[in-house]
């Protein structure tokens, strides 16, 4: 449904942030993952018409977003990174004013529109209270209500789940998964765990370009057999990095446990272990640091 | 679209402070010079305070005024979404340029209607109050005030507003859009002094950007009765400068639209090519704690004049201070350029004593506004702007953050004081003829001002 080919975007400071990025993307929901400046944000923006590309193409179904933004912005939901507010103005209407902008005239719709939403994400006992009072993650609650609104055919979603608390995160999963199968749901994080849970598809991106594509779960049985694990001390660490391709480090009960990509086993002290998808996308940056 | 767009910016500026601050003030600054025969707004000279002439006058004077005020709106406009980064999650919508542009446009222009509308309101309430001499008054007739409305007020309005609107949408920048109004008024103001002879009478009245001129050419030789009892005619030179400044409005919103754009643009393909993250090797690991910091009485001190000098500097760029800064130099600017001419039409010298004299009555109030004004304002601002988080943190003991509110405040009040000196200075210059003493400015002006 969207087909991104040869994205290239060039800041004007000079900064490459996309680098000839080409996916495909279907119905569902699809997790893009990356360091922190590795182009999530720019390749979102891109795709939500905030940005002209400095070269490429962006389809969505027979939109061509570059050439007419205006016909993709009428069936898209977009939540930036961050965002801040106008003092004074409450949630409620907030996201009525937004609601008719997203082309909701009709005002007995759009009034079960927004209430709907405020329950949605849990703002309705806040609904009317001014959005700069609120916490970030109310705030953050409030951004995702108003992507939602209007039923958008392609949602983009930049980092929904900075700042929320577990429950409202598992809201707000549950609100996304529940959306509906025909919709473009393109979100960006850092967890790992919320991709694993959620998406169908992903991709992986590192300085601007796309190391890695598939889906999750064969992305993490194509690693099966492969990935090594040992709890060793804190002064043998530097040996096992030299040695080995160290996919991730993590401290656990004052030894360091160290997950290693290798397809035999080590040595005696390694233990085989089922790698998730944290394994692939470690070993994938890696991998593309390597390269 | 278009109207929803407005209503909802109409409705956004009637919650907004500024929207009624500048409401009263423009209403009691009327109302006072209704009813106290010693305060006057334009030349009323002896008409009655509610005839005709005076109404379209005041109303002609308080709508360019009224100028920094539709600034501040228009301004907040183009840069609200763009400060407040709420712009991506609008501009994302299926909203078009126009309505998002000219909706939010038009709502702010009809603010700004409704703080000018405290003018005629506080004419009309002045002119019912009791103790006004029976002689000063004529007849309510509630037609003086719509007509004076539409003729003197609007026009500047609508102008002022397209052509700041335009110079935000360019500038992104409210100090640049102020910036703008000064220059605008201060070449308005060089230019129809130059041109203040006779033989240039009908140029100026036709292109002289408020149609004041004009709409007054008829009135000049009116009797006292006349002015009390009739309007002034809308001429054919009074609609041809309309349309030469209509047109002037209509391109610059023009020029707006073009300027404006949903997306940002991407850099072009000829720029040098240079990869982000890659490029730099990482800067050598330090260990915390090995840059040297210190807690001891001196430290702090470079801490109060860091803060001292952060603080004047924000008060200085902020618009408040130049807001007000504006409209004072206009106001004690104008005093002194009038200081000159007495009463029976002599021309005296630009002797520093009359500059003085002239700034005491015309701006000694303004920096007293000013000091006010950010006395609360540096106080609150950390806590409203979210840094307070920040810098509370650190180290520096507490009594660190209210000395220097303290002297930044003292800088920013003599800096203002300096800035109205340096006003006079500029007036003695242009006039000629009299000596200049800075030490006179110093001693009757300055230090007086301060220490109060
Ligand atoms: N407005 C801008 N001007 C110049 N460079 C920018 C701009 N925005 C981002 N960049 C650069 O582009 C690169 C990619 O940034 P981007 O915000 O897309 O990363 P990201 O993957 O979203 O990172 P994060 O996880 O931190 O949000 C970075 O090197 C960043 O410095
Ligand atoms: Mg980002």
């Amino acid at each position: 449904m969207l087909q991104i080919q040869n994205l290239t975007h060039r800041y004007p400071n000079g900064v490459v942030a996309l680098d000839d990025v080409s996916l495909e993307i279907g119905a569902g929901m699809f997790g893009l993952l990356g360091p922190n400046g590795a182009g999530k944000s720019t390749l979102m923006r891109v795709v939500a018409t905030l940005q002209t590309p400095t070269s490429g193409k962006v389809r969505f179904g027979d939109i061509d977003v570059v050439a007419n933004p205006e016909l993709l912005r009428r069936t898209l939901g977009y939540l930036p990174q961050d965002f801040g507010v106008y003092p004074r103005v409450s949630a409620e209407s907030m996201l009525d004013h937004l609601a008719v902008l997203k082309g909701i005239v009709n005002a007995k719709e759009r009034r079960e529109a927004v209430h709907g939403l405020l329950n949605q994400v849990n703002l309705w006992s806040v609904r009317k209270k001014a959005l700069s009072g609120y916490s970030g993650g109310m705030r953050q609650r409030f951004g995702i209500a108003q992507a939602l609104l209007g039923q958008p055919k392609l949602v983009i979603v930049d980092e929904p789940t900075a700042g929320l608390d577990p429950e409202e995160r598992n809201r707000f999963l549950n609100l996304l998964a529940a959306i509906g199968d025909d919709v473009v749901v393109i979100l960006s994080t850092h967890i790992v765990e919320d991709v694993a849970q959620l998406c169908s598809n992903m991709a992986i991106l590192a300085g601007g370009k796309v190391v890695r594509q598939g889906a999750p779960e064969e992305l993490r049985q194509s690693m099966q057999g492969q990935v090594w694990r040992a709890s060793i001390a804190r002064e043998d660490l530097e040996a096992v990095r030299q040695r080995y391709s160290v996919i991730s480090e993590r401290l656990l009960g004052g030894r360091t446990m160290v997950h290693v990509l290798s397809p035999a086993q080590p040595s005696g002290e390694f233990a085989p272990v089922e790698g998730g998808l944290e394994d692939v996308y470690f070993s994938t940056l890696a991998a593309a640091r390597a390269a | 679209m278009f109207g929803h767009v407005a209503s909802f910016e109409l409705r956004y500026q009637l919650k907004s402070p500024v929207l009624w601050i500048t409401f009263g003030l423009f209403f009691l600054l009327t109302f006072l010079s209704v009813v106290i025969s010693e305060i006057q707004i334009g030349s009323g000279g002896n008409s009655h305070v509610n005839g005709p002439y005076a109404i379209v006058n005041t109303i002609g004077v308080m709508a360019i005024f009224a100028q920094f005020v539709v600034v501040a709106f228009v301004a907040n406009v183009v840069l609200r979404d763009w400060e407040t980064g709420f712009g991506p999650i609008l501009h994302a919508t299926r909203i078009t340029k126009f309505d998002y542009l000219f909706g939010q446009f038009t709502g702010a222009v009809f603010a700004s209607i409704i703080v000018l509308a405290s003018v005629p309101l506080a004419m009309a309430i002045g002119s019912f109050m009791p103790w006004l001499d029976k002689e000063t008054l004529g007849p309510f007739v509630p037609w003086y005030y719509i007509y004076g409305f539409l003729v003197a007020g609007l026009p500047t309005l609508l102008l002022c507003s397209s052509l700041f609107f335009a110079l935000a949408t360019a500038t992104r920048s409210m100090m640049g859009s102020y910036i703008g109004l000064v220059v605008f008024l201060v070449v308005y103001l060089v230019v129809s002094s130059l041109f203040a002879r006779p033989e240039y009478e009908d140029l100026v009245a036709l292109l002289e950007p408020y149609g004041l001129g004009a709409l007054f050419e008829t009135t000049k030789y009116w009797t006292a009765a006349e002015r009390n009892s009739e309007l002034m005619p809308i001429t054919l030179q009074y609609i041809e400068n309309r349309a030469i400044w209509g047109g002037v409005a209509l391109l610059a919103l023009t020029g707006a639209y073009f300027l404006f754009s949903f997306s940002t643009k991407a850099a072009s393909k000829q720029k040098k090519e240079r990869k982000g993250a890659v490029a730099e090797a990482p800067s050598p690991v330090t260990v915390a704690g090995v840059t040297k910091r210190s807690f001891s009485g001196g430290a702090a001190w470079t801490q109060v004049l860091a803060r001292a000098r952060f603080e004047a500097a924000y008060v200085f760029s902020g618009p408040a201070f130049i807001v007000l800064l504006a409209i004072g130099l206009f106001n004690g600017g104008g005093a002194m350029w009038f200081s000159t001419e007495s009463v029976d039409g002599t021309v005296l010298y630009p002797t520093t004593l009359l500059m003085v004299q002239a700034l005491a009555g015309g701006f000694t109030l303004f920096p007293i506004i000013i000091a006010t004004y950010y006395a609360g304002e540096l106080v609150w601002r950390d806590r409203e702007k979210r840094v307070h988080d920040l810098v509370d943190a650190t180290p520096a003991p507490d009594w660190t953050f209210a000395t220097p509110k303290i002297l930044a405040l003292t800088l920013v009040l003599a800096g203002t004081i300096a800035i109205g000196v340096a006003a006079g200075v500029i007036v003695q210059l242009a006039k000629g003829g009299a000596p200049i003493h800075l030490d006179e400015y110093l001693v009757w002006y300055a230090l007086p001002a301060l220490i109060s």
